[in-house]
């Protein structure tokens, strides 16, 4: 049994992709190549963004993304930018991601395991997670405005 | 069962959830319109009326967001217009959307109170919109259940709490529809408030979302309870007014 946040009606130990649960745990290899595995991040505020180079709202919030990286990782955010590769051009996607200059890691989900985990419905599916590793807010679709992941990045931070 | 279920989840998955919103507002406002052309006492420019207190809805939901959120949008003064559903403070737009209606009233020299009794069947399809798109989007999700009708979400067979409010969401829409006008206006009005209110009291006990506030009450029972008094004392005061409006009357003629 995990721990329910205080409070909560029904003791949530359960772990799914909804607010109010733990979020479902993966590990993934970098495009640099260094492995991220959610479940050691916990103690700080995470940032899940599920996207591919051939999404037209993906492509148009990234940049918000990495502004907002930017500005946050001195707060010890985290941002994990899932590439759901096994559904997306490689070269393509490393393209995109030179042109924007991306520093956050950007993670390969070459198997789909954790598009399958997050119960991926729609691109991008942005999943904000608190530091005890509970999901806080789930935003599906996009683009996401810089103002709407400020707001929710400022409540994950607290 | 779950099949049926699964599928209408899948169909209206997030963020087409909304569009059972949109449709049960859609369907509302015709209904509301039929209702008024049955009732044949009230002409007025009630088109206008929806349009502009949809608008204030729309505006005040937003604007309430960015206020409460200020520093956020420093930055991003665009952001303001951007089109995620996710800027908006529900409360706020209801708010700004009632000062609407009130003002409009005023200036249309047309009850408040028969305003509310029109948009009642509206407000009721809405409300069953509202829960059908959260069984979609699954939030407000059950309890967990070994029961027959429950089914597989978030890991667990729970009590689908989403329809249960959505069925008695419709018993409450059969009951304003084929209600006769009172005599006083907006008693129909707050009859729905308070059955809704005793339906969301109802449901609560069988969602599993939702945070103490304190003595094990939730929010949404808190809600349910104040909304049910507010309308308890108003139905009284309604009732207590057109009285002493009667006697006045005999008394002067």
């Amino acid at each position: 049994m995990g721990t329910a946040p205080p409070g909560q009606v029904e003791q949530v130990s359960q772990i799914a992709p909804h607010p109010g649960f733990l979020a479902p745990d993966f590990s993934l290899m970098s495009l640099e190549g260094n492995r991220y595995t959610l479940s050691d991040l916990r103690g700080r505020p995470v940032l899940v963004n599920l996207w591919a180079s051939w999404c037209p709202p993906c492509r148009a919030e990234m940049p918000a993304i990495e502004r907002i990286y930017q500005e946050y990782k001195h707060r010890g955010l985290v941002i994990l930018a899932v590439n759901t590769t096994n559904q997306d051009d490689p070269t393509k996607m490393k393209e995109f991601a030179k042109e924007l200059t991306l520093t956050m890691p950007i993670l390969l989900d070459q198997a789909g395991e954790v598009a399958l985990l997050y119960q991926l419905r729609s691109l991008p599916s942005s999943y904000f997670i608190d530091r005890q590793g509970y999901i806080d807010e789930v935003v599906i679709g996009g683009p996401m405005a810089e103002s709407l992941i400020r707001t929710r990045i400022e409540k994950i931070i607290e | 069962m779950n099949d049926i279920l699964t599928t209408i989840r899948e169909v209206f998955a997030p963020p087409r959830h909304l569009i059972l919103i949109i449709l049960a507002g859609w369907i509302g406002l015709a209904i509301s319109e039929r209702r008024m052309n049955r009732g044949g006492s009230i002409n007025i420019e009630f088109d206008s009326l929806w349009t502009y207190s949809l608008a204030a809805f729309l505006v005040g939901g937003r604007l309430s967001f960015v206020l409460q959120n200020l520093s956020a949008f420093s930055e991003d003064l665009l952001g303001i217009l951007s089109i995620n559903p996710g800027i908006f403070d529900p409360l706020g737009g209801t708010m700004m959307a009632l000062v609407t209606i009130r003002v409009l009233a005023r200036k249309k020299k047309i009850s408040f109170w028969v305003i509310l009794d029109t948009a009642t069947p509206f407000l009721a399809l809405l409300m069953m919109g509202v829960s059908l798109s959260q069984f979609a989007a699954g939030t407000s999700f059950g309890r967990e259940t070994d029961l027959p009708w429950g089914y597989f979400v978030w890991n667990a067979m729970r009590h689908p709490a989403q329809l249960y409010d959505f069925l008695l969401g419709l018993i409450v829409f059969i009951g304003v529809w084929r209600q006769k006008p009172f005599r006083t206006s907006g008693i129909l009005f707050l009859c729905f408030t308070s059955m809704t209110a005793a339906a969301k009291l109802l449901v609560a006990n069988f969602r599993a979302e939702g945070d103490y506030i304190f003595l094990r009450i939730t929010e949404v029972q808190l809600a349910a309870w104040l909304t049910m008094a507010t309308s308890f004392l108003l139905i009284e005061y309604r009732i207590a007014q057109a009285g002493h409006r009667d006697r006045t009357r005999k008394a002067a003629g």
